[in-house]
């Protein structure tokens, strides 16, 4: 017995020092989210995020929690402003000398947090490394290669003309890495992945895959405006949407990137904290196939424009957080311009038109779809058509098998979603160019050689007037072709404690959290 | 018994290469494309394409598998296709907080369920036995996410006295713990009564009693061990599948485990992430069996003599 005692008692030993290095060994705080903060610039802020960060090398990953991460440690040539204009972040200016030749100078005195000099031969070095990579290699794809002329000035000679050159470096993706560093660190045969390093607003403290990453503000960083006021940041996937709201609720977290919309409400109603509503770049519709009988029938798809009420699908999916739209771009995304059609709700109107397409009694078709806000605006639309008598049958399926069955267009309508990011192009071309259909994002399988035209005059094309046009263009053919119904825009839902201000918010997810600090 | 813990250990050569090649060629009958999973849908096919040669998905399964099983046999498990990091050290990140989860879970339900389920079965149908029934009745049937939930509202929101998740110290264990802990300690107390009150019904114990040996000592020295072996083999199962990870509740109270990263892997059709926790699991389930198999023999002697 006294043997087994010992057992026991050096398996409990054992466990409880494995605790104590598996478990974060600081204590925890569950402070009142209506107790005192620090008001010092000093002050950790601790945000929630719903999903976990898949890698810090800015090269290696194409994921909105990763760009987060990356994009408060390093810093770009240029970047998005709250305005959604290009501006320079790295680079003191730039001059096109012609169509595929770009001059740029970068600010004097940059210098990397640890406090190694940024210049030319960096950016040469972290441009050639972009576009080596398989995740966001493409995005630089129009670079044929840097000429350094000195420290601070270079030139970027492209393959073709582009418009998406300044967008595209304004990516998380387009971090600038320092050249020295990480090739020290990957002749020793570690990761810049495990420890990055930039000259970004914070440096890195730690990541613990899965529980958080801590960063603490940069004191070298070249910006003074932009400087952190705050003495570091703490992301923390959580990816439970309940548990991620109760740890805001809880005072465990400052502030929340996403916010469900069946939690939307309890956030307002608690007076402790405070719910900021953006506009986001997000827009949901119902694709039909337009290579696919009776979708190959523009007089059919318009039907289903008129028939469907948008109000019923937004209600139904969000809870009525968001708004219904009739563009093809959300309202919050850069290049959305108010050309489309609009299709009012009119079921008179479509029972008219699909006896004038040959379908005076109806049709009955299939729509595939993944995720249950959309398997929810789907039985919204459902019933909808059912007033016309068109009959939709559901068929809800795991996203990957969704992408691929859409991808090789076996579907004849389906429902879908767009996130648009800072470049047009970056949405224009996958959702309507041609070459795209099916697995390339054009899930209507639209092909009309007009629209290509179109799309590839806006990005060569120099003349901004003309690329509005362009874009313009784009967006009244594509609404008369009724390819979809633009359903909605689900608003961005970002919660805060009441008393933390200075978050700079971004219509497309790259919100920057350097401003964040509690008032006094 | 050496003989026979090396035997099992061998075995584990047969199960590790059934079970990845099974794995192995699910995941690529698997609808969707993991390159374009990874780029999203903004990538042109171009990308996707590219990504695609770079991590090896354009060769034949047969190629791929017989590349991965031989990248294995040299202890490599590969690299994410999310993270690019290698799968080994993603696993081994986690796997500590896997454990202590698994493992104070085990314990509480353990500490708890034995002694009740003794109790129990020596006072049958008394109010205490009705009682803790019950509570094991709801303790099966109570989802663990929904508990987790419950006890969040409850001890974190409410009262404020323990966190709402993360691995922040000894109090972010409390919650998940008693979570986890829960639905075992239920099944292992309706086990631990239902065998204890098959053993005292013999005859031995009878005479034993007859004799006049103190109740104590019936219970405890001649029942007890003799009702373990179904005890033993349940919570050897259970520990087992809590090291493959504990998915809803590591979820409800964003626990850094294998659990939530083998989810995570699937849905982003990460093979190599998904094959290595997979094995990993199999070895640390094949472990504890083996553990339990050894206990066996402590606790019952006569089976010590048929693994010689």
């Amino acid at each position: 017995m006294k043997k087994t005692g010992k057992i026991v008692l050096a398996c409990l030993l054992a466990a409880a020092m494995l605790s104590a290095t598996a478990c974060g060994g600081r204590s925890s705080s569950t402070k009142s989210s209506s107790g005192t903060h620090d008001t010092s610039a000093d002050a950790i802020i601790k945000a929630g995020m719903s999903a976990d960060i898949s890698s810090l090398d800015p090269h290696d990953h194409n994921d909105v929690p990763s760009s987060y991460a990356t994009r408060h440690i390093y810093s770009n040539l240029v970047r998005v402003n709250e305005e959604n204009e290009v501006v320079g972040d790295l680079a003191e200016s730039w001059e096109y000398v012609d169509d595929t030749t770009v001059k740029f100078k970068l600010k004097e005195g940059v210098q990397f947090s640890d406090g190694t000099p940024l210049t030319s031969e960096d950016v040469k070095f972290s441009l050639e490394r972009q576009k080596e990579s398989a995740k966001v290699g493409h995005l630089v794809s129009m670079i044929d290669n840097v000429e350094v002329v000195d420290d601070l000035n270079f030139i970027i000679h492209m393959n073709q003309p582009s418009n998406t050159l300044l967008t595209s470096l304004a990516h998380s993706g387009g971090a600038i890495l320092c050249k020295s560093y990480t090739e020290k660190l990957e002749a020793e045969g570690k990761k810049i992945a495990d420890a990055p390093m930039g000259s970004g607003p914070y440096t890195f403290v730690s990541w613990q895959a899965g529980s958080q990453l801590e960063l603490k503000r940069n004191d070298n960083y070249f910006d003074k405006e932009r400087a952190a006021k705050n003495g570091g940041i703490i992301l923390k996937p959580i990816t439970e949407e309940t548990s991620r709201t109760i740890a805001l609720e809880n005072g465990e977290l400052d502030l929340l990137l996403n916010v469900g919309t069946n939690d939307a409400q309890k956030i307002r109603d608690n007076e402790n904290l405070a719910l900021d509503e953006y506009q986001s770049s997000q827009v949901e519709m119902f694709v039909m196939n337009t290579q696919k009988a009776p979708f190959d029938n523009p007089l059919v798809r318009q039907a289903m424009n008129y028939a469907i009420n948008k109000d019923d699908a937004l209600i139904v999916a969000v809870n009525g957080e968001g708004e219904v739209v009739d563009t093809y771009l959300a309202p919050g995304a850069i290049g959305v311009q108010d050309t489309a059609v609009k299709y009012e709700y009119n079921p008179e109107k479509a029972k008219e038109l699909l006896a004038e397409a040959g379908y005076a009694n109806g049709f009955t078709f299939t729509t595939f779809l993944s995720g249950d806000k959309r398997a929810r605006a789907a039985t919204a639309i459902q019933a909808n058509l059912q007033q016309i008598g068109v009959t939709m049958k559901i068929e809800q399926m795991e996203s990957s098998t969704f992408y691929e069955r859409t991808g090789n267009g076996e579907h004849d309508a389906c429902m879908a979603g767009w996130v648009a990011n800072a470049e047009p192009d970056n949405t224009y071309r996958p959702l309507f160019y041609s070459t795209n259909a099916g697995a390339g994002g054009n899930r209507a399988m639209y092909k009309n050689p007009e629209v290509d035209a179109l799309i590839d005059d806006a990005v060569t094309n120099r003349d901004a007037a003309q690329v509005e046009e362009d874009y313009k263009e784009i967006q009244r053919i594509v609404s008369e072709d009724a390819i979809w119904t633009p359903l909605y825009s689900e608003k961005g839902l970002i919660a805060r404690n009441k008393d933390l201000a200075g978050l700079e918010i971004s219509s497309f997810n790259m919100h920057v959290l350097t401003g964040l600090h509690y008032e006094q | 018994m050496y003989k026979y813990v090396l035997k099992r250990l061998l075995m584990l050569i047969p199960v590790i290469l059934g079970v990845s090649f099974l794995v192995f060629f699910i995941m690529s009958l698997a609808p969707g494309d993991p390159a374009r999973t990874i780029l999203g849908e903004t990538a042109p096919i171009e990308s996707v394409m590219a990504l695609r040669e770079e991590l090896g998905l354009n060769d034949p399964v047969i190629v791929r598998y017989v590349n991965y099983m031989a990248d294995l046999l040299h202890g490599d498990l590969g690299e994410s296709y999310k993270t690019g990091q290698p799968v080994i050290s993603e696993i081994l990140s986690r796997f500590p907080a896997t454990l202590t989860l698994a493992f104070w879970g085990m314990l509480f339900a353990v500490v708890l369920s034995i002694p009740i389920g003794i109790i129990s079965a020596t006072k049958q149908y008394s109010i205490m036995d009705r009682v803790s029934m019950v509570f094991a009745l709801l303790g099966v049937a109570t989802p663990n996410f929904w508990l987790g939930l419950m006890l969040i509202i409850g001890f974190s929101l409410n009262l404020k006295w323990f966190p709402s998740g993360g691995n922040d110290g000894w109090s972010s264990l409390v919650l998940p713990v008693i979570t986890l802990g829960t639905g075992c300690m239920a099944s292992i107390t309706r086990i631990t009564r239902s065998s204890m009150l098959e053993v005292i019904r013999q005859d031995y114990i009878r005479t034993a009693k007859a004799k006049g040996v103190n109740k104590k000592a019936v219970i405890y020295k001649h029942a007890l061990k003799n009702a373990l072996i179904p005890v033993v083999t349940v919570v050897g199962l259970q520990f087992g599948s809590l090291l493959g990870g504990a998915v809803l509740t590591e979820s409800v109270f964003s626990w850094p485990g294998v659990g939530t990263f083998l989810v995570n892997s699937i849905k982003a059709q990460d093979t190599p992430a998904v094959l290595g926790c997979v094995i990993v699991f199999c070895i640390c389930f094949s472990i504890v069996n083996l553990v339990v198999d050894i206990l066996y023999a402590y606790i019952d002697p006569r089976i010590k003599s048929k693994y010689k």
